[in-house]
């Protein structure tokens, strides 16, 4: 295949990745915009996709000009991204990073900046900016449980962690990254004290839980199936999972108490011919108005808190970054985990299998 | 021979010539597959395992992920639980499989293709939808503890999943198909008078089909057994969904290292010692069963004295089976005896094609969530399906690559197949092991390694790239199937069509295809099937953005487990079986 | 009469609506040879396949010794099948394919072991007996194929067009091999053929089976020479037959055809408008005066070493065979000549 041909085909497969709709419409668009830039954005899909488009991506295109194509990333596009950088083919504009993946890849210089900071937007969380990142969400890894099947309500993660007095079939991440923590609070470690882990502390307490977790789960969505499925009772994971069994009609209840939050958000990577553009994009992400805007569809938190002067109160209840969720629970420390990250999921691997 | 012997020059030289030839067309047939798989296979995964030997932190020769993994035991162990999980889903799946595939081999062959369709549909139904249908038939609240605690059998759900029976279960069920369309062709190759000869020389019915009828068939079941087992090391999603701790496999520790630690050189490390274990697990297999078994080379039999245990054990197991048999008979009457293998037959075809029609309900559900019964019925997400450009252009985009991919490799494939069961070289048994090396690598090593590769040659979010990628996917089986087709295939017939003036490439189109058509057909299925089911590759090489179906069905899950699967589950089901019909017919019309 | 070995009574065989087998009655005696002798489709293997019992029958049943084999499974019945393509074991050697009948009968290895060789001596295959049957010629196969039935010693020996498959010299040599083993061994022998030489050289008795029942039973010399019908007549060797209808002539009854009216033989029973009669080409005469004679051109000679074969176009453009002794002057090409015969050499045929 000829380079001519090549390129033809990746343009017109970008721009069909919009949709069959859009790549009829394709001609049209190039021929209108032809000063305009075109960029991909790797958001995480699902319903991330039409949320999105109509919190930020319209409104971006039709304030700027610029077009965005979206596309799914990978949960943890980490590797991709490595490879992107390192061999120049700059697929994605700009992407969906969690916190723990932007340390990996910024701490790889793997990250172009994003040319703004705190002043810019001054109701940002602090957190959710640093020099080539701006957070857009917040998720929160909680617990829930089937008020259906469980009568005392439970309240912390010693309730969790309580099988006597809490009986219940149990579920838990497996993964030690929110673990770990979870087995802490649990043994009475607060929640401003948690970091650095006390790895020993928290396995002793995860041996005295392990025979009575009835399922290990590996990905968010299997969590939404089985407190929807009735598979477990009580189990923990990330808010907007069991929101969406809830707004389903299952009888289910969030323990918002001791729960760690986390950002997902914008980074470039290093060296994309089209920064500049894709750091107007996440500026304009940063607005309060565009972020209330997003949480119509997604029980995710705005960052920019100044959001929730125009998210009704109602719907306010389900973020996790609304005041009054908020002040129960603290932000994980990526930090502590990227130095620890392998030692601490080798040992937990071994743990779980033994 | 006389001539060869002779010293005289003029007597050698019309001969040496002549010889060259004929090794040239044997390489030259062997050729693209090679090359194929050696820039688009080895190189990427080479690199890969490179960096296993790379130091994570200041690049420079190291040896500490290695290191590493000898330090603590898990991985040890992971690995042994990765070979007793393969092992066993080889065992079971062969014995399975093997009752099945005999009775399908019985059958004339009208109604064998039509009984076929039960055996192909489930193979061609995703493994994601698979393993959630499996959730909700072995769950808690699930169809059979359901069943179960309704005519109060039990009190309790019983736990058939998170466990090891729902591993089983899971993997079982993926490999059942694969094992019985790699046995079938041998075992339809197999001349029933054999049979027949053996009971009129006094063989029981029993003796009659272990010494003579399982004998034969060994070759198709040692096949499948390796084909299953290798393909069952790199299973990572029915494992972490159908399994609990204890079932943690290889793959799935590798695909952790690789894309959340990011640390590349443990994974390849990881992959190393995967890789090794797998080849020393093949070479075992090689002396007690004999790889000549499934690479056609030199299925010739020689007297040994394994050979001669091996006849003696066929004889115990007869004689252990007559008495069975005979046990059966007394109880059962004749009659029923009889129906039992088509009995088992179609409970095993239940077991098969059932959990795949469970998603034709849970598609038209009305409610939000993948739940079986569903609470009422609608067309609902349907609508979302075709109304969305989205799954319309993925599920587009994988008919395309999969087609692509199915022409390519099968034609690289079958070329590779026929070169080696032409040649009696030393180097066939490792130039086929070789093809078969991209179903022991992980995917995930291969789909990484590939991504970077791809990445400099532009062929990232391509349809090109997604093909390679399948292709080299789908190899092992075309070669695979081919090899096993053409052991029945007359090297004589060859000659004949030299004799009558076909040079090799009309002897090729004219008498070798269309003998053999019945194995590329079936290659060519495989390896659509491979295509349009694969989702690592797709990962990495779609970008997001040349997205196909398992890769939107597989984001889609990954966020939103909703019904749309089981819509587009149903109608990729029912495109595919339509599919299957028309080429049914068309091989009958043809 | 010796008494039957093989009775087969009322013996059916239908496969949903075609019938492989009217309801067939036939006795085999102690000791004999009996050939099966047909086109294909005629039936034969059918009543072989059910004879050893590996088809079961629709209705009718099969004796062996006054017993009754109904119930009998294949392997239990005293019968040895010696199949077309031999049906040699590809994953056993040639000593254990002749061993495996025994072994199944669970004789000694000792005795096996004797026996073995004793019969691949009896078939001159001692030498062979390590190799595999793909190593072996078709003839050596075949050898191996009969060593492994006669091994066992089953007193009914069936054999389904064993020499098929081999040359002409072959299966002329193996004729006489079968022959002297049936004698050797005192077997009743069921053979199937198409072939009417190998018929006639090896049988006590001739069956002859066409669409699905038996069209005549009898020694070879008596359908040679007797055929009872026109399918008999033309399908052992070569014959004349000239059709035509019946008529009156005096106080004898001719048959009037388009060759000429030709007189019946005198034993014979006319039934029915007319009727053809069979001449075999041996019987015929060049010239003279016979009582029945037609003219015709001679449009082929062919030299066959012990006899010429001249071929004459008679009126109807039927073509008349007649045989020479060599030594007798063949007539040439294109020469018209008379041909004719004795009356009581013919054969009266509905």
């Amino acid at each position: 295949m000829s380079k001519t041909t090549l390129e033809t085909t990746r343009r017109g497969l970008l721009t069909a990745a919009g949709g069959l709709a859009a790549a009829i419409a394709a001609p049209g668009l190039i021929g209108r915009a032809a000063a305009a830039t075109q960029i991909t954005v790797a958001d995480p899909g699902g319903p991330f996709g039409p949320a999105f488009r109509k919190a930020f991506y319209d409104p971006f295109e039709k304030a700027t000009g610029n077009k965005v194509v979206n596309v799914a990333r990978e949960a943890e596009p980490t590797a991709q991204f490595k490879a992107m950088v390192e061999t120049k083919s700059y697929i994605w504009d700009v992407c969906t990073l969690t916190l723990s993946a932007r340390d990996i890849l910024a701490k790889q210089g793997l990250l172009e900046p994003i040319g703004f900071g705190r002043n810019e937007a001054p109701k940002l969380m602090p957190e959710a900016i640093s020099e080539n990142w701006m957070g857009t969400d917040v998720y929160s890894t909680v617990f829930a449980y089937r008020t259906d099947r469980v009568k005392t309500p439970l309240n912390s993660w010693a309730d969790f962690f309580d099988v006597e007095k809490f009986p219940g079939r149990r579920s838990m991440r497996k993964n030690p990254i929110d673990s770990l923590e979870q087995a802490l609070l649990a043994d009475g470690v607060p929640l401003d004290k948690l970091y650095p882990l006390d790895v020993e502390r928290a396995f002793k307490k995860l041996n005295a839980i392990k025979p009575h977790i009835a399922v290990w789960w590996t990905g968010g969505a299997q969590t939404t199936q089985l407190l929807q499925s009735g598979e477990v009772d009580i189990i923990t994971g990330w808010n907007a999972r069991f929101q969406a069994a809830i707004d389903g009609g299952t009888p289910a209840k969030i323990v918002w108490n001791q729960g760690l939050y986390s950002i997902e958000g914008w980074s470039i990577p290093k060296g994309c011919p089209r920064a500049d553009v894709a750091r107007a994009f996440i500026k304009f992400c940063s607005d309060p108005e565009r972020q209330a805007a997003i949480t119509e569809g997604l029980a995710y938190g705005p960052t920019n808190l100044d959001a929730y002067k125009t998210i009704p109160a109602k719907r306010a209840e389900d973020l996790p970054t609304s005041p009054n969720n908020l002040k129960k629970m603290a932000i994980a420390d990526e930090n502590w985990w990227s130095a620890n990250r392998a030692a601490v999921t080798e040992r937990f691997n071994s743990w779980i299998l033994s | 021979m006389s001539v060869a012997s002779s010293s005289s020059t003029e007597g050698a030289a019309p001969l040496a010539p002549r010889s060259a030839r004929v090794r040239l067309t044997a390489t030259w047939l062997v050729a693209p597959g090679l090359a194929f798989l050696a820039v688009f296979f080895l190189y990427p995964v080479a690199s890969l395992l490179f960096l296993s030997v790379t130091d994570p932190e200041g690049g420079g020769w190291s040896l500490r992920s290695f290191a590493r993994i000898a330090s603590t035991d898990v991985y040890l162990r992971v690995l042994g639980i990765t070979f007793r999980v393969a092992g066993s889903t080889a065992v079971l799946s062969l014995l399975i499989g093997y009752p099945l595939a005999y009775w399908i081999a019985s059958l004339s062959e009208a109604v064998r293709n039509r009984a076929l369709l039960f055996v192909v549909v489930p193979f061609w139904t995703s493994y994601l939808v698979k393993t959630f249908a499996w959730m909700l038939i072995l769950g808690r609240n699930g169809v059979i503890n359901k069943l179960l605690m309704g005519a109060h059998v039990v009190d309790g759900p019983l736990p058939l999943l998170q466990n090891e029976f729902g591993v089983m279960v899971g993997m079982v069920h993926s490999m059942v198909p694969l094992a019985v369309i790699t046995m079938l062709p041998v075992l339809t190759s197999i001349d029933r008078r054999l049979v027949s000869a053996a009971q009129t020389l006094g063989a029981s019915p029993s003796h009659a089909f272990w010494m003579v009828y399982f004998k034969l068939s060994l070759p198709g079941v040692t096949a499948a057994g390796l084909l299953v087992f290798i393909s069952s090391l790199g299973f990572f999603i029915v494992p972490a969904f159908l399994g609990g701790p204890q079932q943690t496999m290889l793959a799935q520790l590798i695909i952790t290292q690789i894309s959340e630690l990011l640390n590349w050189s443990f994974a390849g490390a990881l992959a190393v010692m995967m890789l090794a274990t797998a080849l020393a697990a093949f070479w075992i297999y090689d002396r007690v069963f004999g790889m000549s078994s499934i690479s056609g080379g030199a299925s010739v039999e020689t007297d040994g004295k394994l050979r001669r245990v091996g006849i003696e054990a066929l004889a115990l197991l007869a004689s252990a089976s007559e008495a069975l048999a005979a046990g059966a008979r007394a109880v059962l009457g004749r009659r029923v005896t009889a129906g039992l293998l088509p009995a088992a037959s179609w409970l095993i075809i239940a077991f098969l094609v059932l959990p795949t029609l469970l998603v034709i309900p849970i598609g038209f559900t009305s409610s939000e969530f993948l739940s079986f019964p569903p609470p009422g019925y609608s067309v609902r997400w349907f609508d979302t399906y075709f109304s969305s450009p989205l799954w319309i252009a993925a599920t587009l985009r994988s008919f395309g690559v999969a087609f692509a991919t199915a022409l390519v490799s099968t034609v690289i494939g079958a070329a590779a197949a026929i070169a080696l069961a032409g040649s009696r070289t030393r180097f066939g048994g490792a130039i086929f092991a070789f093809f078969l090396a991209p179903m022991i690598v992980p995917r995930v090593v291969i789909a990484v390694g590939m991504f970077y590769l791809f990445a400099r040659l532009g062929l990232v979010a391509t349809n090109t790239g997604l093909v390679i990628g399948h292709s080299v996917l789908a190899l092992p089986f075309t070669v695979v199937t081919v090899t096993a087709i053409l052991k029945t295939y007359d090297p004589r017939l060859d000659q004949a069509a030299a004799t009558l003036g076909a040079n090799r490439a009309r002897t090729l189109a004219y008498v070798t295809v269309p003998i053999i058509r019945g194995g590329l057909v079936a290659a060519f299925l495989f390896a659509f099937i491979t295509s349009f089911d694969e989702l690592t590759i797709a990962i990495f090489i779609s970008g997001g953005i040349a997205t196909t179906l398992p890769k939107q069905m597989w984001d889609d899950m990954i966020l939103q487990l909703n019904p749309t699967l089981a819509a587009v589950s149903t109608v990729v089901f029912v495109v595919v079986t339509a599919l299957l019909l028309v080429a049914q017919r068309l091989r009958r019309t043809a | 009469m010796t008494p039957s070995k093989l009775y087969v009574d009322g013996l059916c065989k239908k496969y949903g609506q075609v019938t492989a087998l009217e309801p067939t009655q036939l006795e085999v005696a102690q000791g004999e040879f009996l050939t099966l002798l047909g086109p294909s489709g005629s039936g034969k293997t059918t009543l072989l396949q059910l004879i050893c019992g590996l088809v079961e029958a629709t209705s009718g049943r099969i004796l062996i010794d006054g017993q009754d084999q109904s119930d009998v499974p294949v392997y239990r019945r005293d019968i040895g099948l010696v199949f077309q393509h031999y049906a040699l074991f590809p994953h056993l050697t040639v000593a254990e394919n002749i061993g495996f009948p025994l072994r199944m009968r669970g004789r000694p290895s000792a005795e096996i072991k004797t026996r073995v060789a004793a019969a691949l001596d009896m078939v001159h295959l001692g030498h062979l007996a390590g190799r595999f049957p793909r190593e072996l010629s078709g003839g050596q196969q075949q050898r191996v194929a009969l060593a492994r039935c006669f091994v066992y010693q089953p007193s009914i020996i069936l054999m389904d067009e064993p020499l098929g498959a081999l040359d002409k010299k072959l299966r002329d040599h193996m004729q006489i091999e079968i022959k002297r083993l049936h004698r050797d061994s005192g077997a009743t022998i069921v053979y199937v053929t198409h072939d009417q030489d190998e018929a006639l050289a090896l049988s006590d008795r001739i069956c002859l089976m066409n669409h699905a029942r038996i069209e005549q039973l009898g020694t070879p010399q008596d359908i040679y020479r007797k055929p009872r019908t026109a399918f008999a007549a033309d399908f052992i060797g070569i014959s004349n037959i000239f059709r035509g209808t019946f008529r009156t002539e005096g106080e004898r009854i001719c048959l009037e055809t388009p060759q000429g009216v030709f007189r019946l033989p005198s034993e014979c029973a006319p039934t029915g408008d007319g009727g053809g009669l069979v001449v075999r080409p041996e019987q015929l005469q060049l010239g003279g005066r016979p009582e029945n004679a037609l003219a015709g051109l001679v449009r082929e000679t062919v030299y066959a070493g012990s006899e010429t074969r001249i071929i004459v176009r008679s009126a109807g453009d039927q073509d008349v065979t007649l045989r020479l002794p060599s030594h007798q002057r063949a007539p040439a090409m294109g020469e018209t000549v008379t041909i004719g015969w004795d009356s009581n050499a013919a054969v009266l045929v509905p």
